[in-house]
This record gives C-alpha cells, structure tokens and sequence, in this order.
C-alpha cells in the first residue's frame, strides 16, 4: 500500500493529524497553483486553498477510492469551490481594481508583458464563469490543471469524444466572446 | 527541476506549513467514538424529537402485540402444534415488529415529502434512522422475550433459552439485510422484494421441507447459536456505523 493510501485510511480511522498534514503537505502547492492560476491573486488562492483543504478534511470519510483516485476527488472539490467563489457576493462586491502592488515585478520579465498577460487571463476567467458547472469543470481542469482528456471524462463518467467535443466547443465560444470583447474596445 | 509555472507566487516553506497546521486544527474533528456519538445526537435533539412519530409506534406495537397474543392463545386451542412449527414461526415473527416500526419514519418522509429537506439537516434521515433503529432492536429484544416468556410459560414443552437465542438471531440477521438493502440497492422493487423475501422465504422453506427447517432451528446447539447471534450483533453495529455515514447524495460536498 503506497503512503497515500496510508495516510488516508489513517485520517478516515484515527483523525490522524501528522497523517493529515503530509496528505495536505503532499497536495498543497498542486491545489494552491490550480488556484492561483485561476485568480491571479495570491492572497485569494491561499485561503481558497485553505477552505478547499478543510473541505477535504470533513468529507474525507464519503470518499471511496473504488470511484476515483484521491486526486482527482480533490480537484473536482477545488473546482467546485472555486465556481462557488465566483458566483459569490464576496465576488461580485469585490473591486475588480487591483493594486499595482499585487503584480509581483519578476526581474527576468517584462513588467508590460505581465500586466497584458494578467488581464486577458482575467477576461478569459470571466469568459470560463459564465459556462455551466460541467463545461467550467472541463476548460478548467484542462487549462489549470493539465489534466488529459482521458483523466477528465474519468471525472465525469462520460465518454472521452465527449469531452472532446465539449472542450474544443467551449474553447470556440471563449474565442467568439473574446472576438467580441476586443471588436468593442 | 520546478515543475510549476514560473509566473506563479507561491507563498514561502513557512507559510504554507503554517496554513496546513490551520487547516488541520480547523478541518480535522477528533474522531468521536459510536456511542458518544449517539450521546450528542440524543443530546442535541432530545428524545422527544427523536421519537417525534411516538403515536404511531405505540399504535403499531399494539396492532403486533394483539396479533401475537391473538395467535398464541388460539394455537393453544387448536392443538396440534409441534415444537418444530412454533420455533419456526418465532424465527419468521421476530424481525416483523422491528421491521414495521422501523419504515414508520421512512414512510412518514416520503408521504410528507419532506426527504429531500430532512436529508439536508445537520443530522440526516439515515442517521436519525439509525438512532431509532438501534433504540428499537433494544425494544424490540425485550418486547420478543416479554412475548416468548408467555409462550414458553403457556407451551411447556417450549425451551425458553432456545426460543430466545432464535428470536435475537433472528432479529439481528433480519437488522443487517434491511440495513444492507437500505443502503446498497436503489432499486425500490428490489427493495420490496428483499424485505417481503424474509417471510416469503421462511415460510416456504417451513412449508416444503419441514424437516430441515426445524432440525436447523431445533437441533443447533446453544454454544453454536451464541457466536452466531455476537456475528450478527457486531455486523448489525458496523452496518449502522455505516448509516451514520452514509451520504445519499453522491458528490455534494
């Protein structure tokens, strides 16, 4: 039995806390990087990564290691916390300004380029909000997380061609709408 | 190598064990034991919510009481009973006041309509469910030997240990398929089918080959029931364990 497994049975059996803080350890710079891809904001994405971790925590007894790996169960948590972030006041309240302090000034990089780069990220991301649960599941998981076609429709229980067809559908309505939004400025 | 995107701004070592051990105090409940887990439930809700539906049971333990008493006298009259016969109707008979009392709060649900709000609620159906249940195995063992004490007293031919060693059996080998079937088959047909099974079966069973039957009930040692009935005892604890658990709904976290 590999040492993940260990540590979950561990968790499920004994609340055990060292057994915690290595599964989390072992899964947190994954789960936080989903995150920040996805929110461009490091304070955000440390507490997403928080509540998503805690989350984990109080469900990990429903978790059944015959239906998906331990993985892919904690991703589609995170997806699922994340799409709950954006359709949240806490979201829609929040100034969609951001400070000239969050942009972290790499030495290696263009200050410029990274400016650009964050904001069609963040038109892109408001783009992927607008989609239903299942469709933002599948751009995000394929994006953010690199997961394979194959990977995804495990996640989905459908077929792979499906995903397929989904992804690169989703993928064209994302170019029309960006289409648009850069045909009104 | 980094396996990560350069322009990602992960927060340094420290930090991040410094979130983790936050997470862990706030995430991770300290593992409650069964039966204090039991005591919260009864302490949070109190026993009059618990047994919120306590008319009908009554209602029904009174409908049960009066058919058993109703048949043991009327039996007795008739005469012709055999020792075989009347183990193997305790056998059957057992489980049924459980089984009836325990789909009252299932039936009530459903009839309200109120199961989809119910499972939503700190403590769901099927962990309510599983209170109850254990609350009334205890009732239902003493109810059992209260009624076998009158038949033995009436029957002298009857052995009271026995007769009770096939009751308790009995019952908790019928607990742990209704449990079973409650949680693993959505099949409502199925369902039915299982619980209906129960007497169907024995009846056909004590009807075809007698024999067997009541040499299996009758002629089993009691150093060979008593471990039997502890198995089923412990499967029919894990099982509702498993209830407390259980989620009905697959993938809402």
């Amino acid at each position: 039995m590999d040492k993940r497994k260990q540590w979950i049975k561990q968790i499920k059996l004994k609340s055990n806390q060292v057994a915690a803080n290595e599964l989390i350890y072992k899964y947190y710079k994954d789960i936080y990087a989903y995150m920040y891809k996805q929110t461009l904001n490091k304070e955000l994405s440390m507490d997403l990564t928080q509540e998503i971790f805690i989350s984990m925590l109080q469900s990990i007894s429903n978790y059944d290691e015959g239906k998906s790996s331990f993985r892919t169960w904690l991703y589609k948590i995170a997806t699922n916390k994340l799409i709950d972030y954006y359709r949240s006041r806490q979201y829609k309240n929040s100034s969609i300004l951001v400070s000239i302090d969050d942009y972290a000034l790499h030495e290696t990089e263009d200050f410029t380029i990274s400016i650009e780069n964050k904001q069609e990220a963040q038109t892109i991301i408001g783009i992927v909000n607008r989609f239903d649960a299942s469709s933002q599941l599948i751009v995000r998981l394929k994006i953010f997380a690199q997961y394979t076609f194959i990977e995804i429709s495990n996640v989905l229980n459908v077929s792979e061609s499906t995903v397929k067809t989904r992804y690169y559908s989703i993928i064209k309505k994302i170019k029309i709408c960006l289409e648009d939004n850069y045909g009104q400025i | 190598m980094d396996k990560y995107d350069s322009y990602i701004d992960f927060p340094n070592d420290d930090v991040i064990k410094v979130q983790i051990s936050s997470i862990v105090s706030k995430g991770l409940k300290p593992r409650q034991s069964f039966l204090s887990y039991l005591k919260g439930m009864y302490k949070l809700i109190g026993i009059k919510n618990l047994f919120h539906d306590i008319t009908e049971i009554v209602f029904v333990v009174l409908i049960v009481l009066s058919i058993l008493i109703f048949i043991t006298i009327s039996s007795k009259n008739s005469m012709n009973i055999d020792n075989g016969s009347i183990y193997s109707f305790i056998f059957m008979f057992s489980p049924i006041l459980y089984l009836a009392i325990s789909l009252i709060s299932f039936i009530n649900t459903k009839q309200k309509g109120t199961f989809e709000i119910e499972m939503t609620c700190k403590y769901n159906v099927y962990q309510l469910a599983a209170f109850r249940m254990l609350a009334f195995s205890v009732f239902c063992i003493i109810f059992n030997v209260s009624i076998l004490f009158l038949v033995s007293s009436l029957y002298k031919q009857i052995d009271f240990l026995q007769a009770f060693m096939i009751s308790v059996t009995s019952l908790f080998l019928f607990s742990i398929i209704f449990l079973y079937v409650n949680i693993n088959i959505k099949s409502k047909v199925i369902k039915y089918f299982l619980l209906l099974g129960w007497v169907i079966m024995n009846l056909g069973v004590s009807i075809f080959s007698k024999e067997i039957y009541a040499m299996f009930l009758e002629k089993i040692p009691f150093y060979v029931y008593l471990p039997v009935t502890v198995i089923c005892l412990w499967a029919y604890i894990n099982n509702i364990k498993k209830l407390i658990t259980f989620n009905n709904i697959e993938g809402v976290i």
